[in-house]
């Protein structure tokens, strides 16, 4: 259970201010990546994943 | 949208797909051209356009709906005032302004849709025409719009070069790929690569309020390759040097969030970062030294102060409060918590309550925060002397006693004092939302050499164009700088139209 960041991203960097766990961070100059370690798709802390609704993109989608 | 391989024709040729780009190939397809090709750099046509939420407009649908007055004339005078007559080109302010009404007409045909709403206190006219489901509402409709008309993107594409035959005329660039080099010919190029905020070289040397420490909000794809690359291709610069700074920010891109017990507007519950606390216009900011250096309430807008931080030594400054405040964030919530209007973790509403929030402001304490029942403390972990420190607190103190800031006059209604312990002082910095100036260009977005010649067939608009803005964020004119990149892109898509089809 983990959601995914496609080649689609511009590393814009909503995602990381709307992830309650930390769980995303800046992987080059093209992308940022989440830790599927540490993504809980928000469950218990939004109804639907943070990372997703903010993207600028629509880049983000469940792995 | 593909990777490019290989080599390509084109009439009209955009370099950079965020706003500038895409509206500039809509409106080259809508004026009749047929072969239309853009180049992004990024994975997805988007831009820094798709990170905003407001675009500047006067006499559009909206105002007129709404019944608000928003001449253009009036609206001119302003941004020319704005810039002291100086630095800025008034034939090209008076193109993007003219057309800025005409453009939300353009977007809402496309289906997207506004609120009109302050940025500052008592603003009029209302201009900004802020986008339902931002802007990346706003880019993804323009990527419809492209695929419409059958325009040809291509994405993980970087320009390098623009070709000129013997005799100027512009003929085409050069990009790198994932695959390799491609070479595309065309009639006509339009350079929309945005601006160089990303580019540390360039700041050094174009920005003298530049310093180290600050962030950058863009995307790190820019780095300013459109101006060099016209550069390279004859044309001149102009008013390079802008920086459009927030601030106070705190810490770095990939911002801590913590969670208090409050809902957001989407019913979700809110995430905060210590920014949002560092902002709040009842704290008192100083610099490094202890010495507090503006009205912390002016405008309650956060393009209204960012220069004032970059200017203090280090760009270093220091939010300070003190328990009983930040006790009053928590029970009343804060004061202008919609500054980052994006966010969805934020409460939007001012004075939305915050239950939690002391505690967790208490556990950020750390690189970025300092909590102490000792100013004496506080001013040694910011490097200070302490009587410095001591002396400007008891003269903010003494200034909401009296209820009057004989320094700098700051609202009494902002003033608020320093008493309960512990205390607080967050660190922060000026951040970067473009560095602007680039390429030389006429109202027609057509570019231009040192001798103020054109060079046939380029066409730059929106970030990657110069001289539309002076020292920093023209905010009377709020969303001018998707403002500027919709409608500068528009005219330069026209022209070179126009030119490709002569």
């Amino acid at each position: 259970m983990a959601m995914k960041i496609t080649d689609e991203c511009v590393c814009c960097g909503y995602c990381t201010s709307a992830c309650p766990v930390g769980a995303i961070t800046q992987k080059n100059e093209e992308m940022y990546e989440i830790d599927p370690d540490k993504c809980v798709e928000c469950k218990g802390y939004r109804e639907s994943p943070g990372c997703a609704d903010v993207c600028s993109v629509g880049c983000i989608v469940r792995a | 949208m593909a990777i490019g391989t290989g080599n390509y024709e084109t009439d009209v040729l955009v370099v950079g797909g965020g706003g500038a780009g895409l509206a500039s190939a809509i409106a080259a397809a809508e004026k009749g051209c047929k072969s239309i090709m853009v180049l992004e750099k990024a994975g997805t046509p988007a831009g820094s356009t798709s990170m905003a939420h407001d675009i500047f407009a006067a006499e559009s649908p909206v105002q007129k709906r709404a019944g608000v007055d928003a001449p253009r004339d009036i609206l001119f005078k302003t941004a020319m005032e704005w810039a002291h007559w100086s630095k800025i080109n008034p034939r090209l302010v008076r193109a993007f302004i003219d057309k800025s009404g005409d453009t939300i007409r353009w977007l809402e045909g496309k289906g997207l849709r506004f609120e009109l709403i302050q940025f500052y206190p008592n603003q009029v006219p209302l201009v900004r025409h802020s986008v339902i489901g931002h802007g990346t509402e706003l880019m993804k409709i323009l990527r419809k719009s492209c695929e419409d008309l059958g325009v040809r993107v291509l994405t993980r594409t970087r320009g390098k070069k623009i070709l000129r035959d013997g005799e100027g005329h512009v003929t085409g660039v050069v990009a790198d790929t994932k695959e390799g080099e491609i070479t595309v010919r065309a009639k006509g190029v339009v350079v929309t690569t945005g601006g160089y905020g990303n580019n540390k070289e360039m700041l050094k040397k174009y920005c003298a309020y530049y310093k180290d420490n600050m962030t950058y909000d863009g995307l790190p794809s820019n780095t300013g390759d459109g101006i060099a690359m016209a550069v390279d291709a004859g044309a001149a610069t102009d008013g390079l040097g802008v920086l459009n700074l927030h601030g106070p920010y705190v810490g770095s891109k990939q911002r801590v969030t913590f969670r208090v017990d409050a809902k957001g507007p989407d019913g979700n519950p809110v995430l905060m970062t210590l920014l949002y606390v560092a902002w709040e216009p009842e704290t008192l900011w100083v610099n490094k030294h202890g010495r507090r250096f503006m009205d912390e309430a002016f405008d309650l807008a956060f393009f209204a102060q960012g220069n004032a931080v970059a200017q203090q030594p280090d760009g270093l400054v220091y939010t300070l409060f003190d328990s009983a405040n930040l006790e009053r964030m928590e029970k009343e919530g804060l004061i202008r918590p919609g500054a980052a209007a994006r966010a969805i973790w934020l409460p939007m509403e001012a004075y939305t309550p915050l239950p939690g929030l002391v505690n967790a402001v208490r556990a950020q304490a750390g690189e970025d925060l300092m909590m102490s029942d000792s100013w004496d403390e506080i001013a040694a972990w910011m490097g200070a002397d302490p009587t410095t420190l001591k002396t400007t607190i008891d003269e903010y103190n003494t200034a909401f006693d009296l209820s009057h800031d004989g320094l700098f006059a700051k609202d009494r209604r902002y003033l608020r004092p320093l008493r309960k312990a512990p205390f607080y002082a967050i660190r922060g910095h000026a951040s970067i939302c473009e560095a602007l100036g680039g390429i030389k260009i006429n109202e027609k977005m057509e570019a231009l050499d040192i001798e103020d010649k054109v060079v046939p067939g380029l066409y730059a608009a929106g970030s990657t164009a110069g001289c539309w803005e002076s020292e920093s964020y023209c905010y009377r004119l709020t969303g001018h700088l998707v403002g500027f990149a919709l409608n500068s892109g528009r005219i330069a898509g026209e022209n070179a139209a126009a030119y490709v089809t002569r």
